[in-house]
């Protein structure tokens, strides 16, 4: 019986640091690969060649569709910045998904809004629409007030509004870069096997905006947004842009994301979930392949969409309860593609990873904390290991964090000051104590309440903006 | 009790060495990349800046050189100061009449801006410098650098340089060019239709200016009528001139509606290519486009049959009952904009059974009933 138990814990203990250097290599090896295929896609996008592109008669037209569920703080200045964004033909559809708050009201008497009767396509199922309008100081904002039924509903009335052969998929809460449409949308003039991208997500929290517009970025002033800002550039640089060599992307953000409205159509639009963006790419991916349709899914560095993050442990939890919820949805519903040589490197690879990596990953991660604690307090590992192994699990991490900050400065320089990325780097360095552990936790009980489907609704902050005065 | 790790790794002083080892050269990694991230910030931030002043400058005084206010412009003597007088000369060429651009060329060629980029495109082993001096010797259109995009398409494997080789050599090819460039185009796996249209609208804008309209009509004829050119590279041609407004080409669009009649693609870009070019040509073929098989061709017809006389009310009316959604729509918003005839058939649709047309009709009518 001793024997069985040492066996057993040999085994668990094998099993996590193996685990733990596959995920460090892995990761390790993406932020290379990310810095070889960042580096190519930006020389591809001058602005020169991006202004010709807006100038000339070769873009694509696009609907932005931002779906709206109580978000009186943050729509106005979200939608005052769409409409300065720099593109040729593009059109704004706010969908009010029956918010019990002011957005409506503010939308309308903000945006001169009236309403219209517009026959809609009927392409996909949703809730019923309440009433349409559109705005007459901006003839290409509508507003379509519906009844409740959450986030892919919502996105489902607008793409049966939207009038355009591509769609923008936006969060109410988040600000445009004003050439970012141009920029995430340029793959579908160049390259006719691309059915979706999706841009940089980074935090607005910290940042100026003026009429709409970021006009200073700066790191956030809170350790918790400060947290979340290294977590986003980590994820979104290493975690995605590698990926595209593979063309095995499983998520676009749902705070940004572009795609061709035919192919939409033909998986049947949005599924409930409370996963959407990673569960439609998955559906993308799965049905492409199933009929032999040449596609491309690609992540693009260069479009930026700021977006807030959570400024309290309350809402930061929600929502990452949420997204991996939504996670482990999406890989359920299209189990059938992992390992299955039909669904090719998405199958093979893409699928695989995402299941061991993130869907298993807090409970693999969790496992590991709790059996190092308890194996240290019994004896079966001795207290020199315990502390060297602790110390080069931070060491990797920050290695990893402080390799993707520099990757953000060597491509993007969107922070100007050199104290924020030191602010950053240093926050890079703690989040393994407390922080991290904290979301684990977090995520390893959403893996075991997965068939929940309440959103839990972050609280929204105002993005407040630092309108000039004029001078007297 | 047993210490795991020295069950599986063997004694304690073997896996701590390896444990410590990892851990300096971690650590040394990390410091290596906290100085290199503020030394790089710090560089960045100045080269940045001098590339910023030196646009600026370069944005005062190349104008005010070429217009005689100022004798002097300096010779750029780095890479940055080449890069920020070529970006500089690229937005002026893209502003300025045909004399001028070709006098800004010249104070290139002559001040060893181009033989700089043509230096990088040749010899840099990194292809994004390839990529961004071909793009802006690209936007110079420098007519003397054909050869070299044609051996350059003959010899490039990248297939980034490829496309961009091909975009800069449609700014500068010849008629005896176009099967070289087809070729790249002719493969359907490659880029897309909106590049090809890109690409075959600067060949022809090009074109026109060097040699005028007759020979340009002559090789797009050429082009057309050349059957080794497959039928969707000629609808991306089409598409083109539709879309640059080239008058000239209306015959050649017409006669290629006829020819490929039972292609689709080509009904619906030549339907959309004369709806902005001519509306006579149009009324030729809008009536038996307006009852096309295929809803995509009818749609097109629709929205652009609102150019034609007034005959084409009466099918308009009728296709406000057809069974695609897109048709209807556009049949009712063409019906708007063809005056009062246009609006009583409207006012018509709203008293029928058809409650498709009956919204349609209340949603265009909207206030002005």
């Amino acid at each position: 019986m001793y024997d069985f138990v040492i066996y057993l814990v040999i085994a668990v203990e094998v099993i996590i640091f193996i685990y733990f250097l596959f995920l460090n290599g892995s990761y390790t090896i993406l932020t290379f690969l990310s810095l070889i295929n960042i580096r190519g896609q930006l020389a591809v996008a001058s602005s020169q060649y991006i202004d010709e592109l807006s100038t000339g008669v070769f873009y694509r037209p696009i609907s932005v569709l931002v779906p709206a569920f109580n978000e009186e703080k943050t729509i106005i200045s979200s939608v005052s910045n769409l409409l300065t964004l720099n593109f040729p033909e593009y059109e704004i559809v706010v969908i009010n998904d029956g918010s019990t708050d002011d957005t409506l009201s503010l939308m309308i008497a903000k945006f001169d809004m009236m309403e219209i009767e517009r026959p809609l396509s009927l392409k996909l199922h949703h809730e019923p629409i309440r009433a349409q309008y559109v705005s007459l100081s901006h003839p290409n904002l509508f507003l379509i007030d519906k009844e409740n039924g959450g986030k892919s509903d919502a996105l489902n009335v607008g793409i049966n509004a939207s009038r355009y052969p591509l769609f923008c998929s936006m969060d109410a809460d988040s600000l445009l870069e004003s050439d970012a449409l141009l920029r995430a949308s340029k793959l579908f003039v160049e390259d006719r096997e691309v059915i979706a991208t999706g841009g940089i997500i980074r935090v607005l929290n910290g940042c100026t905006v003026e009429n709409g517009k970021i006009t200073s970025v700066r790191a956030p002033k809170r350790a918790l947004e400060c947290f979340q800002s290294v977590e986003y550039i980590r994820g979104f640089l290493t975690g995605r842009t590698s990926w595209n060599a593979f063309n095995s992307l499983l998520i676009i953000s749902g705070a940004f994301g572009i795609f061709r409205k035919d192919m939409i159509q033909a998986i049947g639009g949005y599924r409930k979930s409370v996963g959407e963006d990673m569960d439609l790419v998955v559906r993308l991916h799965r049905h492409c392949n199933k009929e032999k349709i040449r596609y491309k899914i690609l992540f693009v560095p260069d479009p930026v969409c700021w977006t807030q993050v959570p400024s309290d442990y309350r809402s930061l939890l929600k929502q990452r309860n949420r997204w991996h919820r939504g996670l482990i949805d999406s890989l359920r519903f299209s189990r059938g593609m992992s390992l299955n040589p039909r669904y090719g490197k998405v199958g093979l690879v893409g699928v695989p990873y995402f299941l061991l990596v993130e869907a298993f990953g807090p409970t693999i991660e969790f496992a590991g904390y709790f059996s190092f604690v308890f194996f240290f307090f019994f004896g079966y590992i001795s207290r020199d290991f315990a502390l060297l192994f602790l110390l080069l699990s931070v060491l990797w991490g920050t290695w990893l964090n402080i390799g993707s900050i520099l990757l953000d400065n060597l491509i993007y320089r969107r922070y100007h000051s050199v104290w924020d990325l030191l602010k950053l780097s240093f926050f890079g360095l703690i989040e393994f104590i407390g922080y991290r552990q904290l979301i684990v936790v977090e995520r390893l009980i959403a893996t075991f309440t997965f068939w929940k489907t309440e959103w839990g609704k972050a609280h929204r902050q105002e993005i407040k903006d630092d309108i000039p005065q004029e001078a007297n | 009790m047993i210490d795991i790790f020295s069950w599986i790794f063997g004694p304690l002083t073997t896996y701590r060495a390896v444990l410590v080892t990892a851990i300096l050269v971690l650590a040394l990694l990390t410091i290596v990349l906290l100085v290199t991230l503020v030394v790089h910030k710090t560089y960045i931030e100045l080269r940045e800046a001098r590339s910023a002043r030196l646009r600026k400058k370069f944005e005062t005084v190349f104008p005010a050189f070429l217009e005689g206010r100022n004798e002097h412009l300096s010779t750029p003597n780095d890479s940055l100061a080449i890069d920020a007088l070529a970006d500089v000369a690229i937005d002026q060429i893209a502003e300025v009449d045909h004399k001028t651009a070709k006098r800004i060329r010249a104070e290139l060629r002559e001040r060893g801006i181009v033989d700089d980029l043509l230096e990088r495109l040749n010899n840099s082993r990194s292809w994004v410098k390839r990529y961004r001096a071909l793009e802006r010797l690209g936007f110079l259109k420098l007519v003397e650098l054909r050869p070299i995009y044609l051996k350059l398409l003959e010899t490039e494997t990248d297939l980034r340089l490829v496309s961009k080789t091909l975009w800069a050599a449609s700014y500068v090819a010849e008629e005896e060019d176009l099967p070289l460039i087809t070729s790249f185009l002719s493969n359907s796996n490659f880029m897309s239709a909106k590049f090809n249209e890109y690409l075959f609208t600067n060949l022809i804008e090009e074109f026109r200016i060097k040699h005028g309209d007759d020979p340009t009509v002559s090789m797009l004829s050429g082009f057309l009528n050349n059957e080794t050119v497959p039928v969707l590279l000629k609808r991306d041609i089409i598409e083109s001139c539709g879309k640059m407004g080239y008058t000239p080409s209306v015959p050649l669009i017409v006669d290629a509606f006829h020819r490929y009649q039972d292609i689709t693609e080509i009904r619906i870009t030549t339907l959309r290519a004369l709806g902005g070019l001519s509306a006579d040509a149009l009324a030729e073929i809008i009536t038996s486009a307006l009852s096309d098989p295929d809803w995509r061709v009818r749609v097109v017809a629709s929205r652009n049959a609102g150019l034609c006389s007034e005959s084409c009310v009466p099918h308009l009316e009728e296709l406000m009952r057809d069974k695609n959604y897109h048709v209807r729509i556009n049949a009712a918003k063409t019906l708007f904009t063809m005056g009062e005839t246009g609006k009583a058939a409207l006012r018509r649709a709203l008293t029928r059974n058809d409650r498709f047309a009956r919204d349609i009709s209340n949603y265009v009518l909207g206030g002005s009933r």
